[in-house]
């Protein structure tokens, strides 16, 4: 049975593949053999992760680390998908990097890791919302390094690329967004609730819908501001993942869930009519 | 309409509404309850039409139809947002954010009316998601005066009708509750698995409830299994008449948005490298 004892060997395994996928698509005429590496070094790092949820025998989506997971593995996705379609070649050398960076805070605090799954996380939206959020942060990763690369060179062709990225990003935040807010009617009784986790997600959307309109009618009259909405979005997006659970307004969050308590029913009592 | 003239005018609209709260108490949204809410829905929604369609000269449908709205509206929500993000307290009722929603809102409006009329690319993309927001966060807007939501402690044997509200009014509802069992299991380290509750209704019917398994009482009412303590259950009553308008907003923005994904920006790639050559 696969456990988390096993994961430095294939983040290790994944990280070396992606390291030499980076390095290949640098050097001219070596975009195919990048692509492989990256590949493979994505099946790695998914083959733990399946293997991982069988020996848990609940998805590992609960905890911030286990989202990071999902979140180094769709970054190589997103990553790889930009690569294969406009030829950045300095685009795997950043998720390679921004991937390590979560990898290295997992294999850093393995604590995390646990097999319980409270009630509330007990739902066929479970699955579905985390993976679709976590996919569309990955995206919106990609865009917010294609926003940082249009300060320095050919902004158009960066924010172009941006554009499509964050028009994908977009549209799987949202599905994230509606799939919780299903969820939510099925679990507390309303689709909306303004829970700090909810606000700030509605601010990152805001964001996300703030740029698509500036770019669509304003493209080359707003690239700063454009650069600047992503930069924003990406640090707003961080603190709906996990930021918010640092401020005092989300004391009263019922969306914390990594430290499962033992009365959870009567903290959610509580906490329903506190809002 | 000039842009200048655009952001001048709505942060105006949101100072109004900043001197409201100010000089106010937070919005009053219980006088729009039902039918008062469906009858200033009717009039909002006729009178935008009309003057999408018939005044567009006035200034008011050239501010609200001006592209710079968009960007006006949608950073003055985003700005909402942050506040209510970094605040513990509960801002939503007050009347900047009430106002800059219905702003936001009567501005989706017209622009979903201009659209529907004109016969442009990616009219259904935009139809779909532009429509799906408009009922799913008008649904919530317009619906909240018409939500209630309360709180009964249902012991087993006893058959209860009263419920408690947020504010801590009790209420008697329209049918009792009896609990009849229920069942708590944990994992070894004490925290909770599963809690199911097993009740009967006054009319007879006996339902289980669970976390994640609501119970539909009437077209309206829903039951939902809150808690469980070891002499008694809390169920949530939650009756919520406009959650179906919400619903269909959230079908109609998922279709959008995955018509979103498959066309993406819909730029050509021609077009793109000329503006690369500009820039």
């Amino acid at each position: 049975m696969t456990t988390w004892d096993d994961f430095g060997a294939f983040a290790l395994t994944a990280l070396l593949l992606w390291a030499a996928g980076a390095v290949a698509a640098a050097l001219r005429r070596r975009a195919a053999l990048a692509a492989v590496l990256t590949a493979a070094g994505i099946c790695v790092y998914a083959a733990f992760i399946a293997a991982y949820w069988a020996g848990l025998q609940r998805p590992p989506l609960r905890t911030i680390g286990e989202t990071r997971l999902w979140y180094a593995l769709f970054i190589m996705v997103a990553g790889l998908a930009t690569f294969a379609r406009w030829r950045y070649r300095w685009i795997l050398a950043f998720t390679t990097v921004m991937a390590a960076v979560f990898t290295a805070m997992n294999l850093l605090r393995p604590e995390i890791h646990d097999q319980t799954l409270m009630p509330a996380l007990q739902s066929g939206w479970f699955v579905p919302h985390v993976t679709v959020y976590i996919f569309a942060y990955a995206v919106l990763g990609c865009a917010f390094l294609m926003a940082v690369a249009s300060l320095f060179s050919r902004p158009e062709r960066c924010l172009a690329t941006a554009d499509s990225l964050t028009c994908v990003g977009a549209a799987f935040l949202t599905l994230g967004l509606l799939s919780g807010a299903l969820w939510a009617k099925d679990a507390w009784g309303d689709y909306w609730s303004w829970d700090p986790k909810e606000t700030w997600a509605a601010a990152t959307w805001a964001i996300y819908l703030l740029y698509i309109h500036l770019r669509l009618r304003l493209r080359a009259r707003c690239r700063r501001l454009a650069a600047a909405l992503l930069i924003a979005g990406f640090a707003c997006l961080q603190m709906c993942w996990y930021g918010v659970n640092y401020l005092p307004a989300a004391k009263g969050s019922i969306h914390v869930y990594a430290q499962a308590a033992p009365q959870e029913g009567a903290v959610l009592s509580r906490i329903r009519f506190t809002l | 309409m000039k842009a200048a003239v655009t952001y001048k005018a709505w942060a105006a609209f949101v100072a109004v509404t900043a001197v409201c709260q100010t000089g106010l108490a937070d919005f009053p949204a219980d006088f729009f309850r039902f039918p008062v809410n469906a009858a200033v829905l009717l009039l909002w929604a006729v009178g935008l039409y009309v003057a999408c369609t018939e005044r567009r000269d006035w200034a008011v449908t050239r501010l609200l139809l001006a592209p710079h709205s968009t960007y006006a509206l949608l950073a003055a929500f985003l700005a909402a947002c942050l506040v209510q993000g970094f605040c513990s307290q509960r801002l939503t009722a007050t009347w900047w954010f009430v106002g800059i929603t219905a702003a936001l809102l009567s501005h989706l409006l017209c622009a979903t009316v201009r659209r529907a009329r004109a016969g442009r690319p990616r009219r259904v993309r935009f139809l779909l998601v532009h429509a799906g927001v408009l009922l799913a966060v008008g649904g919530g807007f317009w619906g909240a005066p018409d939500t209630q939501t309360v709180r009964m402690a249902l012991v087993p044997g006893q058959t209860e009708r009263r419920a408690v509200s947020p504010e801590g009014r009790v209420a008697h509802m329209s049918r009792g509750l009896q609990l009849l069992r229920f069942r708590t299991e944990t994992y070894p380290d004490g925290s909770p698995k599963r809690y199911e509750a097993d009740i009967r209704t006054d009319d007879g019917a006996e339902l289980t409830l669970a976390v994640n398994r609501p119970y539909a009482l009437t077209w309206k009412d829903r039951l939902y299994l809150m808690a469980t303590t070891p002499r008694y259950c809390v169920v949530e009553w939650v009756s919520q008449p406009w959650m179906y308008v919400q619903a269909a907003g959230i079908l109609l923005l998922a279709a959008g948005c995955v018509l979103l994904f498959v066309q993406g920006t819909g730029r050509k790639r021609k077009e793109e490298t000329q503006d690369d050559d500009m820039g």
